[in-house]
């Protein structure tokens, strides 16, 4: 019949549907695809997590809980996942268009045979993490013995290294967690800070770039397989760059405006946005070494040639013009 | 059948236990914690452990929610029916509790990671699943047990009658 | 087959099951698990179990709901109900309709230590039943009496159906509790009014004259029962309002508070202990078991796009917000008579949320009418969770009898929605000043 000719995919994202990655990634992107296969493929978008949680993506996608979704590599360290990871080292990328380009040849180089039941059909990343406050931020003391939300183990670890106390949540409890003073601090992305209104309870931010969130965006194998010939191949050539793009072109532009808007929110009520000194700004990077000779160890430890893979790493975040934080 | 009532038992009288100091240790735990934080000193990892302690003792109470016929249904029309209906429909029951407890069971056994660890404080979660699907065998047992049961009490039954 | 096709088989046969006396939890994880292996495998199927069955116990938020339980459980197995019925029938023992605005009265205030309903009315049925049948009150005033003071149990916070509903609209719980308090204030004193005008109206619903004097000493001698429960409350809501716990956190101390009360007041043997831990452990499994069982069914009733569709029917239809509204608490209502409120709480509200969104009703706000309408259908026939509870612990009450005497009830909780819908600011007052 007409119908079978029609397949439906079914893409799973964390955010609700009024976010900007709702509507301008997610959304626009399942209307180009239906209007680059003339139809043969419609993409049904869920919001919210409704088919899953960020901590079960990965496991999800494979078992064909969803067809798409995006997974954040350093919440799975114990999975063939584990080389990706390299792209959340403190104050390593910032910007989305950096991770596309320093880990795609990554994941070409060292995940090409390991990926299974599941397809890439894109890497990006999120904008750069900032720090939240209830008190100002100007020096690294400022973070000593306070509760800090954070998320994934290196960002875990570094505050771990600045005397602080990583506290994990989920997305829904950091407003009211904040609010009712149970945690201290938070490092979020500034649109995701915004997104959230964490600028009605936490009324500093203090800018250190800390580095993003990986994300990699995966279809189901078997979902894949199902689509005839031409479509895999408009979805590999063609689809999957076109998502990254748009994905990176969103938390590129929204993150400087979403630091001013969190500065007008806060100023009326004494909040600012902090600006460190260099000299205290290395005072958070230093740390941060030490996060990256563990990530090594790690690598090691997991079977795969650690220092070998840092060493392709940084060559190309220094051939994208990036520079190391220590 | 006696040594079969008996491992039952034993399962389930391991895993009541151990939910229920769980379950103690928990209480004093969740206070100092908070306690803790008021005076400025937070303990890492405190919510990775609430977390923890959470599973062992769900799953340790399933079994014996089970024994004590504690889970919840709705009888309103079923016992009304005639007792050889309600034998049948109470061996859908027990058959379907089974069906489930062998799904999950099957579930956590294939999809084990066994190097998967939490973020925090780096515990395993291999102890904790293994303890999990011990905790739905023991449900699964206690199921039939109980079907065992409804059905020698029907043949015993019968014969008085 | 169309996959919303398939959303709806599901549906019914989760039904069908509960009705043939499946266990809840069972019945929606059965026709979920042949749901998902159709629509996708049996694969699939393990991976979405793995992932529920998992999050759903490793879970931080949902840990108050053992230790609230276990609170209310230490108090009553330390004999602080006995004594709250004791404080309450001094007080208003000799008005009219004396013990039942009593009965009203301490179920309000173990609400503050209880988290649920149904422990509630089990509790303070036994006590009671026979106090007020004594006192020659008509059985079915007797029962209604008791199970609408033991609905005020998931009002009054802490409550468990607040805990599961924030879980799943992802509102904070701290909040919710905060909203409860006033409802539950004035939802106590609707229910006394009711008491005291039924009997107004028809005298004969007590047999004996009321005839039951103490002396002032007495009366003010009796309140110390209820400073201490009344302290529990002031430390455990009070921490959640004024910041210094979590929910867990409050509900931790709240469980330890409740325990050095027993101590103190020597009431708490190592046998009582170990009869509330394993009644705890009791509630918990099945509960959970019923979350497990939700979020399974959930997830099949999410992927066949049942709540879209019913999400769209409400957008095109055009209908105004008091009218869907208005549809929205009819459909839980006919929904409460033949379902366990917790089932059906868990299995509609993911398939409303869109809905709720869309007509921007507050989340928190909206909690509190859904309590309200679980209120309602834990009293009302055929199927109350209250009612059965109190046939279960009592031998002199009839089901009909209790089921007579509940449906008066319904009148206060539905006027109290009304109220809520025209004034929200009664419940959002105090979660708003939290801000
Ligand atoms: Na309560
Ligand atoms: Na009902």
């Amino acid at each position: 019949t007409n119908k079978d000719s029609v397949y439906e995919l079914s893409f799973n994202i964390q955010v609700p549907s009024t976010h900007k990655f709702h509507t301008e990634v997610v959304e626009p992107w399942a209307k180009l695809v239906e209007e680059e296969t003339e139809g043969k493929v419609k993409v049904n978008i869920y919001n919210s997590g409704a088919l899953g949680t960020l901590s079960t993506a990965y496991e999800d996608i494979q078992g064909g809980v969803y067809d798409i979704g995006y997974v954040s590599p350093s919440l799975h360290p114990d999975t063939e996942l584990f080389p990706l990871s390299i792209g959340d080292l403190p104050f390593g990328i910032s910007d989305p268009f950096d991770s596309t380009a320093v880990l795609k040849p990554f994941m070409e180089k060292y995940m090409a045979e390991s990926l299974e039941e599941v397809i890439p059909v894109g890497i990006s990343g999120t904008d750069s993490y900032q720090l939240y406050s209830e008190d100002p931020v100007e020096t690294i003391h400022d973070v000593k013995n306070k509760k800090i939300i954070a998320s994934g183990y290196q960002r875990v670890d570094l505050i771990e290294l600045w005397g602080g106390v990583p506290v994990s949540l989920g997305l829904e409890e950091i407003y009211t967690s904040l609010d009712r003073n149970t945690v201290n601090q938070a490092t979020y992305t500034s649109i995701g800070a915004v997104g959230l209104k964490l600028y009605e309870v936490s009324p500093y931010l203090t800018k250190i770039d800390m580095g993003n969130t990986a994300l990699l965006f995966l279809m189901n194998k078997n979902s894949f397989k199902s689509l005839p010939a031409d479509l895999q191949k408009l979805f590999e050539d063609e689809l999957g760059p076109k998502f990254e793009t748009m994905n990176s072109e969103l938390y590129s532009s929204a993150s400087e405006n979403a630091i001013n808007e969190f500065d007008k929110a806060v100023s009326e009520d004494g909040g600012r946005v902090i600006t460190l000194s260099e000299k205290d700004l290395q005072s958070f990077k230093e740390p941060a070494k030490v996060v990256w000779d563990d990530w090594v160890k790690l690598a090691n430890d997991k079977g795969f040639d650690g220092q070998e893979m840092m060493d392709f790493f940084t060559k190309t975040l220094e051939e994208e013009g990036l520079t190391l934080p220590y | 059948m006696k040594y079969f009532t008996w491992i039952v038992r034993t399962i389930t009288n391991l895993t009541k236990w151990i939910s229920f100091f769980m379950l103690i240790i928990l209480v004093p735990l969740v206070t100092f914690f908070s306690i803790s934080r008021s005076f400025g000193v937070p303990i890492l990892g405190d919510i990775e452990l609430v977390q923890f302690s959470m599973v062992v003792l769900i799953m340790g109470s399933l079994a014996y929610t089970e024994a004590t016929n504690s889970h919840i249904s709705i009888g309103l029309l079923v016992d009304k029916f005639p007792a050889k209906v309600q034998i049948v429909l109470d061996f859908i029951a027990q058959l379907c509790t089974i069906v489930f407890a062998f799904i999950v069971c099957w579930a956590f056994t294939t999809k084990i990671n066994l190097t998967q660890m939490s973020d925090m404080l780096n515990i395993s979660f291999v102890p904790f699943k293994i303890f999990l699907v011990i905790c739905f065998i023991g449900w699964a047992l206690e199921a039939l047990l109980k079907f065992i049961g409804i059905v020698a009490n029907y043949r015993t039954a019968e014969k008085s009658e | 087959m169309s996959n919303e096709m398939i959303g709806v088989l599901v549906i019914i046969t989760v039904f069908v099951l509960m009705f043939l006396r499946v266990p809840i939890a069972i019945s929606m994880v059965i026709p979920a698990s042949i749901g998902i292996i159709y629509l996708k495998g049996w694969d699939t199927l393990l991976t979405a179990i793995n992932s529920v069955v998992w999050s759903q116990s490793y879970h931080y938020t949902l840990s108050t709901i053992p230790l609230f339980v276990l609170m209310g459980q230490l108090l009553f197995y330390s004999g602080v109900t006995d004594d709250l019925f004791k404080t309450f029938k001094n007080w208003f023992g000799n008005m009219k309709g004396g013990l039942g605005i009593a009965t009203i009265g301490a179920s309000a205030m173990f609400a503050t230590a209880s988290g649920s309903s149904v422990a509630t009315t089990g509790t303070m049925g036994v006590i009671a039943t026979k106090e007020m049948l004594k006192a020659g009150y008509s059985k079915s005033l007797t029962g209604g009496s008791i199970v609408a003071g033991g609905a005020l149990g998931i009002l009054i916070p802490p409550s468990t159906t607040f805990i599961i509903y924030g879980m799943i609209t992802e509102q904070s719980v701290g909040k919710l509790l905060a909203a409860g308090i006033v409802p539950g204030i004035i939802l106590t004193l609707f229910f006394m009014l009711t008491i005291y005008i039924c009997i107004l109206i028809k005298p004969s619903l007590i047999s004996a004259p009321t005839n039951y004097v103490v002396s002032w000493k007495e009366r003010f001698s009796s309140l110390s029962s209820n400073i201490w429960i009344i302290s529990l409350f002031l430390l455990v809501m009070g921490g959640i309002y004024l910041g210094y716990f979590t929910a867990t956190e409050s509900a931790g101390v709240g469980a330890f508070g409740a325990f050095i009360i027993g101590i103190v007041r020597r009431r708490l043997t190592l046998e009582n202990f170990k009869d509330a831990v394993m009644g705890t452990l009791r509630t918990t499994g099945f509960l959970f078991a019923i979350v497990l069982g939700a979020f399974i069914l959930n997830y099949v009733l999410v992927l066949t796009r049942v709540p879209n569709l019913l999400a769209e029917f409400f957008i095109t239809s055009n209908l105004s917000t008091t009218t869907i509204f208005i549809l929205i608490v009819c459909l839980f209502i006919l929904l409460g008579a033949i379902m366990d409120s917790l089932a059906m709480m868990v299995v509609t509200i993911p398939i409303l949320l869109p809905i709720l969104e869309i007509q921007n009703f507050d989340l928190v706000w909206f909690g509190v009418i859904i309590v309200l309408v679980v209120e309602l259908a834990l009293i009302s026939p055929p199927i109350g969770m209250n009612v059965f509870v109190l046939k279960g612990v009592t031998n002199e009450l009839e089901l009909v009898d209790i089921f007579k005497g509940a449906v008066i009830f319904i009148i206060p909780i539905l006027a109290l929605v009304t109220l809520l819908y025209i004034f929200p600011d009664i419940a959002m007052f105090l979660p708003n000043s939290m801000d």
